[in-house]
């Protein structure tokens, strides 16, 4: 079995057992989590808002190394491995944005509040990296792209910690941290261990998508590679 | 519950999207490389073409 046979019969092994996670998971928060007491039923956007939160932020955070990877070693590898995390952190914080609003319209009467730090932190987090694969689509030079878009996802990298600590710094109408909050904060045995178990299915989720994006950003290089040699 | 059902039909709808672009574009990549190396075998200096390479030339 060569290379490229072992990589399609890891994929496909890493989709089944993503399905099965999934489903796990999707059954953990209907069947087995406890109702909120205040909320009742709609609290259970959380298990899948917070996880796409973190991952979020967690690709993003890959983007912010493989950035500075590039901008050391000048390698194209790190550029597209710093692409595929920020399309990726794009669309679980695409997840969050639309998610949040509509459990906020149940839960609040609004889908927005404006003052709302958190929410507006966010919003600023979602556009930078919008902007960055934009941006991408704009400059012709691979070089100097990979150069400019590293900067931009550098920068942008800062705002994480500013939006995770917005619900610690100032108060909001967004609900206060329940893990890692303090004193008064924490989650039922039953919401912790569904959680948890969302959070590690998502993990697994990105990186099956990861490495499929890693792969299509290096076949779109042989294009240019190859269209190169071809002039 | 509404709500609720909203939010996780937008969550697998995005994520349906995004996995169904994802294989197109890998799907197109893999045929325009193919399509590409083929030219460049035609192109090559001192490339074994018979007969010019028109199809049914010889």
């Amino acid at each position: 079995m060569n290379l490229a046979e072992r990589m399609t019969l890891m994929q496909w092994a890493t989709a089944i057992v993503l399905f099965a996670a999934m489903t796990t998971a999707l059954a953990g928060v209907f069947l087995y989590a406890p109702n909120e007491r205040a909320m009742g039923v709609m609290q259970k956007i959380f298990y899948f808002h917070v996880s796409s939160a973190w991952i979020g932020f967690f690709a993003f955070g890959v983007a912010f190394v493989c950035s500075l990877g590039y901008l050391l070693s000048r390698k194209p590898l790190w550029d597209q491995r710093a692409l595929a995390a920020a399309e990726l952190g794009v669309l679980f914080c695409t997840v969050v944005m639309v998610t949040g609003p509509i459990w906020a319209r149940g839960a609040w009467g609004v889908y927005w509040v404006r003052e709302d730090l958190r929410l507006t932190t966010t919003l600023v987090l979602w556009l930078i990296y919008i902007a960055y694969l934009m941006l991408r689509a704009t400059i012709p030079d691979p070089a100097r792209k990979a150069t400019v878009a590293a900067a931009v996802a550098i920068m942008g990298f800062f705002n994480v910690p500013i939006v995770y600590m917005s619900i610690r710094w100032w108060r909001t109408h967004h609900p206060a941290p329940v893990l890692m909050g303090g004193e008064n904060s924490g989650l039922d045995p039953r919401m912790k261990l569904v959680f948890f178990f969302c959070l590690a299915t998502f993990t697994l989720l990105f990186f099956y998508l990861y490495a499929k994006r890693v792969r299509l950003a290096s076949l779109e290089r042989e294009i240019d590679d190859l269209y190169r040699q071809l002039e | 519950m509404g709500y609720l059902f909203a939010a996780y039909t937008v969550f697998w709808a995005l994520l349906a999207v995004y996995l169904l672009l994802l294989t197109r574009k890998t799907n197109r990549a893999l045929a325009e490389i193919e399509r590409l190396k083929r030219q460049y075998e035609r192109n090559r200096p001192g490339a074994d073409i018979p007969d010019g390479g028109q199809p049914g030339a010889h």
